[in-house]
């Protein structure tokens, strides 16, 4: 009963290709939507559930994918190998940085992860020696599991369904933990969590390195998908997107994030029609959804839906 | 031994002592009541004794340990549990799971296992449910457990604190004015609720003002004025003690020397 949101959502997730297994939306659209959802997922469990902003999570996305893309194509390491590689370097590196980071709050966190997403992101420009510059990185090696190569639309698609899924169950299962209840109980008062024994320092570490570890792995996924990865995706303005999925969504909601990303994925799609006027209508969607339903779509909608069915049955009894 | 020993204790904010020079001692298993006027310096004390601040000078023992330094889940972890004047109840969580919070220390599993919901996780998980709901069965809120924690009454909220700061099967307790804002009928029963914590073999520190409830079940009671220790001892000592009724109520308190304290619900 727990999971039965999660078991309706696979359920949906395995279904689609089935029935449309020619489907650009699905095989294309389908697997950047599932990058998305992994990363708004992974943000959420800081953002939402410990209610730490962080405006700089495409710096880690972007690190796991020129990990393996480096280490796949310069050092011809096993694509595997440079991934767990590519996510014990960000996990160290998110570490170090985090205790120094976590102890400032609202504003002032807000634009030390900004700075450190633009650092990153310029570092990824710069060295071009190591990262190819600003025009990125090709030729990374096909990905093979079990001996088999992902090498179709469709084969992606259900390695980045099974990933988004797995991050999915990792981040409801945190929400009834311990630890989940002392990342909500930090957001809730961190006062109030010191005194219950919460050390407030750690779990907010420890998230912050889940979450970035997280984003590493689909960052990794993603170069080796692509087969190709340049600066620009990892910019600071995906960052923002990221956060917007979450906000968007309903914070601190596991399937808020999840529907932000694929709110968010989904938009410039439908509005690609608009031509001109794209970007236009995608910003008064985005600020009309705020501000009507600033708790989230996600959320508001699904207490709408509780109120009318609790009303509907009391109408029977 | 003595449960809480303080020794000198001072402190001050930017020059102003909030805590000055106060030295007293709490024996184990009682009912301990700090009270004074308004910016006397009790929550200060409460702030100081679960280390969200850090004193000036002097010394704060626990069980015989010192405090000095040490981060305030630390103390924590020494069983020392409390509640809050403006409430800290987590208002994004079920009543439930506020006082599982509450049972943080009692458990273990971290952020890896909990993710992947090792065995260990489930069992502990559930043994985690069970103290949480004996304490919510302590006061009487077992009924409440799925609701979520802002829709609750405020008088509810201070009896989830209450519930909150149990869980945590503290040897100390500290409750900083639980009965402000509570209505007569629900006071007598906070009173009840603090007595049986206090069977329990919970050393009780309560900040007060309402001095019916103070009255009524302390051991010992301590006034605090401007920070300084005015009088120290039984309840019927301090209600006696002339110094105390000048600091409540003036000068013109000695005139009435026959007045009792009980029944001004918030001097000063």
């Amino acid at each position: 009963m727990r999971l039965a949101g999660f078991y309706l959502f696979a359920l949906f997730t395995g279904i689609l290709p089935v029935l449309f297994p020619d489907s650009y939306y699905v095989t294309v659209v389908g697997v950047t939507i599932c990058t998305n959802i992994i990363l708004a997922v992974s943000l959420n469990l800081l953002m939402g559930y410990a209610g730490q902003i962080s405006l700089g999570h495409a710096a880690f996305f972007g690190l796991g994918a020129y990990a393996s893309a480096i280490l796949t194509t310069r050092y011809s390491l096993d694509p595997w190998v440079a991934m767990s590689i590519g996510a014990v370097l960000v996990g160290i590196f998110s570490l170090v940085l985090a205790r120094p980071i976590l102890r400032l709050k609202g504003h002032y966190l807000a634009m030390a992860t900004l700075g450190f997403g633009i650092i990153i992101h310029i570092l990824f420009v710069q060295m071009d020696s190591l990262t190819g510059g600003p025009d990125g990185m090709s030729g990374i090696p096909v990905l093979r599991l079990f001996g088999i190569p992902i090498d179709s639309d469709l084969k992606w698609y259900v390695v980045m369904a099974s990933a988004m899924l797995f991050s999915i169950w990792l981040s409801l299962n945190i929400a009834d933990s311990r630890a989940g209840r002392a990342l909500a109980a930090v957001h809730g008062s961190e006062a109030a969590a010191q005194t219950m024994g919460v050390d407030t320092a750690r779990v907010k570490s420890h998230v912050f390195v889940f979450s970035a570890v997280m984003a590493a792995l689909a960052g990794s996924l993603f170069a080796h998908q692509q087969s190709f990865v340049s600066p620009e995706s990892f910019s600071f303005f995906f960052s923002i997107e990221l956060v917007t999925m979450v906000v968007l969504g309903g914070l601190a909601s596991t399937f808020g994030a999840v529907f932000g990303a694929i709110v968010l994925s989904l938009l410039p799609e439908f509005l690609l029609v608009f031509e001109d006027f794209e970007v236009i209508i995608y910003g008064t969607i985005l600020m009309a959804m705020m501000i009507f339903l600033p708790q989230g779509l996600f959320v508001t909608l699904s207490r709408k839906l509780h109120c009318m069915f609790a009303s509907r049955l009391q109408g029977t009894k | 031994m003595a449960c809480v020993e303080v020794q000198h204790l001072d402190k001050s904010f930017g020059g102003v002592a909030a805590i000055s020079d106060l030295s007293f001692q709490v024996q184990e298993d009682i009912i301990f009541s700090v009270i004074g006027p308004n910016g006397a310096g009790k929550t200060t004390l409460f702030n100081l004794l679960t280390g969200l601040y850090s004193p000036t000078g002097g010394v704060i023992k626990i069980n015989g340990k010192g405090i000095t330094g040490l981060k305030p889940y630390e103390i924590a972890s020494m069983g020392v549990a409390r509640t809050f004047q403006n409430l800290q109840v987590f208002m994004n969580m079920t009543v439930l799971e506020n006082v599982m919070v509450g049972c943080h220390m009692r458990s273990r599993s971290g952020l890896v296992a909990g993710a992947l919901r090792l065995p260990s996780v489930l069992r502990e998980e559930k043994q985690v449910r069970e103290m949480a709901m004996e304490a919510l069965e302590f006061c009487d809120m077992a009924d409440l457990a799925g609701r979520d924690a802002d829709s609750l009454a405020y008088g509810l909220l201070k009896k989830l604190e209450i519930a909150r700061a149990l869980a945590a099967a503290p040897g100390l307790l500290l409750m900083d004015e639980p009965a402000a804002g509570l209505n007569d009928t629900e006071t007598l029963m906070l009173g009840r609720l603090i007595e049986r914590i206090s069977e329990r073999g919970v050393t009780v520190l309560l900040v007060e003002h309402n001095m019916g409830l103070v009255m009524g079940i302390s051991h010992e009671v301590l006034v605090l004025n401007y920070g300084r220790l005015l009088a120290q001892g039984s309840p019927e000592e301090v209600q006696r003690n002339p110094e105390v009724i000048t600091a409540y109520l003036g000068d013109e308190g000695r005139e009435i020397p026959h007045r009792r304290l009980s029944g001004c619900n918030r001097p000063g």
